[in-house]
């Protein structure tokens, strides 16, 4: 994890809003020498010059092999908190959140984590709301299997927006169905498109079928 | 003097059985953020119900087309225009019942030198539609974008404060009217897109303009649109005012990056100083503690 405080290696920095509470940031913060600390803040400052990223509303259906390419990391994970601020987006202000998530399952790019950082655009800072239609929403406490997409500055996010965002919603039987993101964009239509391929399919099911692409 | 009561009651039922009958299969944009609040979901898990819905607060926004066009797919200022206004009339004349349209009308404030889809907290702001032909497109995490619009609001009272549409003319191709092979209908697209604007979100309904797929041709409201646009803009409102100016006043230009320790203009690159400030800040404070630590040490006996 490249980002503050997004996994058992991170820390926060002042710089950003504190969750309520953080206890992996509370332990590694003690254990971070000063050189350690100006390094991170350089590479931070890096990207915050750094111009970047992303949102969308109408979209091309992206195909399960797509989806699974452009992606570092695929996980079944549960969005713990999330804060938001203002960043440079491109050219252009926007505010973003980041959202803590507690990885259930590593289906791949493992890396031991046990928790991660992504970050997704809009949320509200202050007074101020900003809404980006078609992006993914990591609801707090609502599992999901997400694709995600580390970028040059090593912030992940959600690969093709809310086409990367699954939520599981337990059937009668009691088993886990992968959903449609509630913030899909409009798409244009593919027949071998992640979405047709993966929503009402059992977490097992996906799981195996995600790993058979990536094969 | 009995037919308008009669009237009005018979397209709200008309209104709530058509609602009814879609499962409220539109979604209103609502204040309630999922990623840091707890947000209610209808019971098909497709609509957050909490928060309040959001909502232009006059009587008339204005809309303003970027003035390039876009030179790469040969659209020009005049053919996106056309585009645009065809799209917003569509809402507009969304029927009510009774002869009655959304309460909301819009002003076409010319062409825009700004090509940024940003709201300036404190400088003259502009509702821009524009393509973006510059390659690459900057948000490399969603290569398959086509559009996309983005909406500032208050979070606390639902009043939309901006709203802007940008094309993803530099990695997509659209036409406008027949989309041939690849291109894309640029009128489908745009009457996706301003249902945005004015405040409504998707759809579930497979047949509806603000349903999550699209079919070239596909320019034309449903019912399930012309619900939802009717009760996010319902023709009996009491609007707030009547000006169309957008918040702090117009401008055809980008917000300028604003000079100082703290500067907080939203939507300019300027606003940077308000970070590296902060950041300054943390550089100063780890800067001391590292002091302290070597104070300290310095102080400890040595074995």
């Amino acid at each position: 994890m490249n980002w503050p405080c997004g996994g058992q290696r991170g820390l926060r920095s002042g710089l950003f809003p504190a969750p309520a509470r953080r206890p992996p940031c509370a332990n590694l913060r003690a254990d971070m020498n000063r050189r350690q600390t100006l390094g991170l803040m350089g590479t931070l400052l890096a990207g915050l010059i750094a111009p970047r990223l992303a949102r969308a509303t109408t979209a091309r259906a992206v195909a399960l092999g797509d989806l699974v390419r452009r992606s570092t990391r695929i996980a079944h994970a549960t969005p713990l908190e999330g804060s938001s601020r203002f960043e440079d987006i491109g050219d252009t202000r926007h505010i973003v959140t980041y959202t803590r998530l507690r990885v259930e399952d590593p289906i791949f790019g493992d890396t031991g984590e046990t928790e991660i950082l992504v970050r997704t655009l809009g949320g509200h800072v202050g007074e101020l709301g900003e809404i980006v239609h078609g992006e993914a929403q990591l609801a707090l406490n609502e599992s999901c299997v997400v694709f995600l997409r580390a970028n040059a500055d090593g912030i992940e996010q959600v690969t093709e927006m809310a086409q990367g965002h699954y939520p599981l919603l337990a059937d009668s039987g009691g088993a886990l169905r992968l959903q449609a993101s509630r913030n899909m964009p409009r798409l244009v239509g593919n027949p071998g498109a992640a979405v047709a391929q993966l929503a009402n399919l059992r977490l097992p099911d996906a799981r195996a079928l995600i790993l058979g692409v990536k094969r | 003097m009995k037919a308008l009561p009669l009237g009005a009651a018979l397209s709200a039922a008309v209104l709530c059985l058509s609602v009814s009958a879609h499962g409220f299969a539109y979604c209103l944009t609502r204040t309630c953020d999922p990623e840091t609040m707890q947000c209610e979901l209808d019971s098909t898990r497709t609509c957050i119900v909490s928060g309040k819905t959001l909502f232009w607060p006059n009587s008339c926004v204005s809309y303003d087309v970027q003035k390039d066009g876009s030179q790469k797919l040969n659209i020009s200022y005049d053919a996106l225009h056309t585009v645009v206004v065809d799209a917003f009339q569509k809402w507009l004349d969304a029927d009510c019942g009774n002869g009655t349209h959304p309460s909301i009308r819009v002003a076409d404030y010319g062409a825009v030198t700004c090509a940024k889809p940003e709201y300036n907290k404190d400088q003259p702001n502009a509702n821009i539609i524009t393509f973006h032909d510059q390659s690459p497109w900057p948000h490399p995490n969603a290569v398959d974008t086509l559009a996309l619009t983005t909406v500032f609001f208050n979070g606390d009272s639902g009043e939309i404060y901006d709203a802007n549409v940008e094309i993803n003319s530099a990695e997509d191709s659209f036409a406008v009217g027949d989309a041939k092979g690849t291109q894309v209908d640029l009128n489908a697209v745009l009457t996706h897109e301003i249902g945005h604007f004015l405040g409504l979100s998707h759809s579930a309904f497979s047949d509806a303009t603000m349903y999550s797929s699209y079919m070239p041709g596909m320019t034309t409201l449903e019912q399930d649109d012309v619900t939802g646009i009717c009760l996010s803009l319902p023709p009996n409102r009491v609007p707030l005012g009547s000006e169309c100016t957008p918040r702090h006043g117009f401008s055809t230009e980008c917000g300028q990056p604003k000079t100082g320790c703290c500067a907080t203009a939203v939507g300019s690159t300027g606003s940077q100083s308000q970070t590296l400030g902060l950041f300054a800040f943390a550089l100063g404070l780890t800067a001391w503690r590292g002091r302290l630590r070597l104070r300290r040490s310095a102080r400890a006996p040595r074995r």
